[in-house]
């Protein structure tokens, strides 16, 4: 089960747009405030577990079952699923709680807004191993599921994180499905043989797609 | 992200490149994966070469650029096209390089010039296809930019029949790069130049088989994102281009596999203005330039 921890995150998005003076101004003390207290403990987990039965409505892989069509492909194989885990640990989310207490609420936002693009790059590198990691196994990746989106249902978290392992870097759930530490996240991907690019986004239903700062950075790569 | 290119034309995927801003942040965190993910969404969108560009970080880095193009060649089977300085460091990507990973295919050494042929040296001992470009030559020893279609023609001539004479090139190895400049700056026709270009090579009996390529990211640096009808100025600019270039033999672009190059029709507002702005110079080129953002 492949995971690292430990990397630094922090100067992947040091150099993202950063709008006007005054947010530039507080992005660049959040980032320094996480670097310089070691706020930011990023890790991932991953998994790519090959599908128990044939695919169909309900994907059976791992002794976990998902029922998750949008990852059935329009041509190719789906063979197995790649479930991924995510966090950057609590120390972000620790701090906010304590500049709120203090009072200090546009740092606190400016904190929590830093922790949620460091998350997403979390995400990003996981992903971009499991896609290596896939194409030297011969397969193609496609699709892109989170518990709680459209497409793929909350409860199927649990099973998610038991197959990405993600207790391994120390991310658990609770009763009500909330993941500790908060600044943590999971995914589903399609795995097969000659898997089409899908046509789908689990962003093109986000009410918030017109003003997501990520969505534009993405657009803008792009 | 768009996709599928309805041209007749071959992409050299461009895309690892610190020019671009994503990429530079990979470099900076030497993030293989991230590199390596990046060949693959190249290749799964059509690119049937990569270029190889580490930027300055190739000179002071070279266990960084040989980890890249194993890291690359391991998980991708098209060829590579290696950008960087100096002949030294191509002979480092030739030697690293694995034809066998690549189904037997050679890679291309982007890019020689009149005056920069040293790494000709390298052929016997590392065969690979190669990237001319046809936008400097020598005159009298001394290196010059050409500025009309005819040197740009004579150039790329030279330079072909070279290689196929002197080292035995087929002709289908040899990738004639011509420059497709910025025309918010073009007030020599320089664009003009490129196209004819394009045609005088294409109609050569001598140079059938070569290939004609060229970044096309440069067409709409610093104008603005739309056109004066609400297209993509830029992505409508570089179809544009191609448009006019492709039935006379330009074959292969240098650019991103998903940005979906396509044929404009005759009455699109972009190629209209851009027809028009081919035939102005001077102070009457930058005048044409606003035509495509101002109504």
């Amino acid at each position: 089960m492949p995971c690292a921890r430990g990397f630094d995150v922090l100067k992947a998005v040091d150099g993202l747009p950063e709008g006007s003076a005054s947010r530039s101004r507080l992005r660049r003390e959040v980032l320094d405030l996480a670097r310089d207290e070691g706020l930011v403990e990023a890790a991932y987990s991953y998994r790519i577990v090959a599908l128990d039965a044939p695919a169909g409505e309900w994907l059976r892989a791992g002794g976990e079952a998902f029922h998750a069509p949008w990852l059935l492909p329009e041509s190719g194989r789906l063979t197995a699923l790649a479930c991924a885990s995510c966090t950057i640990g609590a120390g972000i989310e620790r701090r906010v709680a304590s500049l709120v207490a203090a009072r200090r609420a546009s740092r606190a936002l400016a904190l929590d807004q830093l922790g949620n693009e460091l998350l997403f790059e979390v995400s990003r590198i996981a992903q971009d191993r499991m896609l290596a990691d896939a194409r030297r196994r011969a397969l193609t990746m496609a699709g892109e599921l989170r518990p709680g989106d459209p497409g793929l249902a909350l409860d199927a978290q649990a099973a998610v994180l038991r197959l990405a392992d993600a207790a391994a870097i120390g991310i658990e759930l609770n009763a009500g499905l909330l993941m500790r530490p908060h600044k943590s996240t999971s995914m589903v991907l399609g795995v097969g043989i000659d898997l089409p690019a899908v046509s789908w986004s689990r962003c093109q239903h986000c009410r918030s797609r017109a003003r997501c700062r990520h969505g534009a950075a993405v657009a803008a790569a792009a | 992200m768009t996709t599928g290119n309805s041209f007749d034309i071959r992409i050299i995927g461009e895309r690892i490149n610190p020019g671009f801003k994503s990429t530079r942040a990979l470099f900076d965190n030497s993030d293989i994966p991230g590199i390596q993910a990046l060949a693959i969404r190249q290749v799964e969108a059509g690119a049937v070469y990569l270029n190889v560009n580490v930027g300055s970080q190739a000179m002071t880095d070279r266990p960084f650029l040989t980890d890249v193009i194993q890291a690359i060649q391991d998980v991708v089977d098209v060829p590579l096209s290696f950008d960087v300085p100096n002949t030294e460091l191509f002979e480092l990507c030739l030697k690293t390089y694995d034809r066998d990973a690549a189904g037997g295919e050679l890679p291309i050494v982007n890019s020689i010039t009149e005056h920069r042929w040293d790494a000709m040296d390298l052929y016997r001992e590392h065969p690979f296809k190669v990237m001319v470009m046809a936008s400097e030559s020598v005159v009298d020893g001394v290196a010059k930019n050409n500025k009309t279609a005819e040197d740009i023609a004579s150039t790329a001539r030279r330079a072909a029949l070279r290689l196929r004479d002197d080292c035995g090139m087929p002709m289908d190895h040899i990738y004639i790069d011509l420059s497709v400049s910025a025309i918010i700056a073009d007030t020599e026709g320089l664009n003009r130049a490129t196209l004819d270009a394009v045609r005088l090579i294409g109609s050569d009996p001598d140079l059938e088989g070569l290939h004609m390529t060229g970044g096309l990211s440069n067409i709409g640096q610093q104008l603005p994102a739309k056109a004066a009808d609400g297209s993509d100025l830029k992505h409508c600019l570089e179809n544009a281009f191609l448009t006019l270039a492709v039935p006379f033999g330009f074959d292969t672009v240098l650019g991103t596999p998903w940005r979906g190059y396509h044929p404009l029709p005759e009455d699109d507002y972009v190629l209209t203005t851009y027809r028009h702005f081919l035939d102005q110079k001077g102070s009457q080129a930058l005048r044409a330039v606003r035509k495509f953002y101002r109504a």
